[in-house]
């Protein structure tokens, strides 16, 4: 719905009476935002109307890499204390650097450990059933498997870090079977 | 004895019979990009965490929007959505899936940035920002209102005028005018009655007008100081 100038400026009162119902608030909106004249009128009726429609701040890809780094951080740490036993982990006074350091090599060492136990499960060529492995689960995609060694079709999706990508090496014959298991984001 | 027949190009090496790619990040990440918001949020509560990262990558920028306009701050909005995401993954099991996912990610986003405001270091902040705004009266004519036309210059308007807002009025205001979002999906965000929501939107604006007549007196045609 378009409106003409004098429309909408006669809905302005209404506008800030909260009286208009979406759709004429947002043809308001749409008309103020095209029409700079009853722009100018009404934010001297309405201060919101100065602010309104106003575009949103920008956000950069290098500040969502960031928080998502940060919320990363968190979780493992989080995912660590209650690993340690729901205990909050402690910063010592006057030492918090070591503290730091300390608990973010525990945080390592438990998403590490996280992501080695069903692979070491694997190795000892222990079949993957639901009691195995957490759920949920993905399912494989790939060239097709010889039927004579084990499924390997699914594999947890719970465990942080992310950036894990895994392959599953047998040659089907009684040999030893390898798994292969790249992780970017672990940083040794 | 027949000879062994030679490989032809069409013949599979080997290993890629026996290798089976098991699971990729990438192509995970992939999938979960079709997924909706809800489909994301549910997908993380399974514990899926390329889902949650996906959810995570696809609403930062409107949380820190949100969060920039109530603190009046980037840094302090990045700690927020910080927070705020670390906060949606604590709470995942109790997201109610009746109800739309914005609107328990801006309830979260909210009540954080509310606290945060209230905190001693946003309040020091805030004062901070009053006096400059006070500074700046004299120094300012009225050729500033021309110029804040440009929506950068409006947002730093806000920033200015929007500190004498307490954080619930705040955050009605940003969502209702800024985030142009409808009463009863604020009341919903606030968990407070519809009334409650113009009430905050009505003080707000009426807060707003005389922080702006303060700096520039007779903006609204008739000043504050006349009216009185």
């Amino acid at each position: 719905m378009s409106l003409s100038c004098a429309q909408a400026l006669g809905r302005l009162h209404d506008y800030a009476a909260e009286a208009l119902d979406s759709g004429e608030r947002r043809a308001l909106r749409d008309h103020l935002a095209a029409c700079g004249d009853c722009r100018e009128s009404a934010i001297h009726a309405d201060p919101g109307l100065l602010f309104a429609g106003s575009a949103a701040p920008e956000t950069s890809d290098e500040d969502v890499a960031r928080i998502l780094a940060g919320v990363r951080a968190g979780i493992a740490w989080r995912q660590a204390e209650r690993k340690l036993g729901n205990r909050p982990v402690r910063r010592s006074p006057g030492k918090g650097g070591h503290a730091r350091r300390r608990l973010a090599a525990t945080a390592a060492a438990v998403v590490a450990l996280s992501l080695l136990v069903p692979a070491s499960t694997l190795r000892r060529g222990e079949p993957r059933t639901a009691s195995t492995l957490a759920a949920p689960r993905v399912r494989a995609e790939g060239p097709v498997v010889p039927a004579a060694r084990p499924a390997a079709s699914e594999v947890p999706t719970s465990k942080f870090p992310t950036d894990a990508t895994i392959y599953d090496w047998s040659s089907g014959a009684g040999e030893p079977r390898v798994v292969w298991i790249v992780d970017r984001s672990l940083d040794i | 004895m027949k000879e062994k027949e030679p490989p032809t190009p069409g013949d599979a090496p080997p290993y890629k019979q026996l290798m089976e790619l098991v699971y990729s990040a990438d192509r995970r990440r992939e999938e979960t990009r079709q997924l909706t918001d809800q489909e994301l949020a549910l997908a993380a509560r399974r514990g899926d965490a390329v889902a949650f990262e996906t959810l995570v990558v696809r609403k930062t920028p409107a949380v820190v929007a949100v969060a920039r306009r109530i603190l009046g701050d980037r840094e302090d909005a990045r700690d927020v959505a910080q927070m705020v995401f670390l906060r949606v993954w604590e709470q995942l099991d109790r997201y109610d899936e009746a109800y739309s996912f914005n609107t328990w990610l801006y309830r979260i986003s909210t009540n954080l940035a509310i606290d945060f405001l209230r905190s001693s270091r946003s309040r020091e902040k805030a004062h901070g920002a009053s006096l400059q705004l006070v500074r700046r009266r004299e120094e300012n004519s009225g050729a500033e209102t021309t110029r804040a036309t440009e929506d950068g210059q409006i947002g730093r308007l806000f920033d200015r005028v929007s500190g004498r807002l307490s954080g619930k009025q705040k955050a009605v205001f940003v969502l209702r005018e800024m985030e142009d979002r409808d009463t009863s999906e604020i009341a919903q965000i606030l968990r407070c009655g519809e009334s409650t929501v113009r009430n905050h939107l009505f003080n707000a604006r009426r807060i707003l007008r005389r922080e702006i007549e303060k700096i520039h007196p007779g903006f609204f045609g008739v000043s504050e100081k006349e009216k009185a």
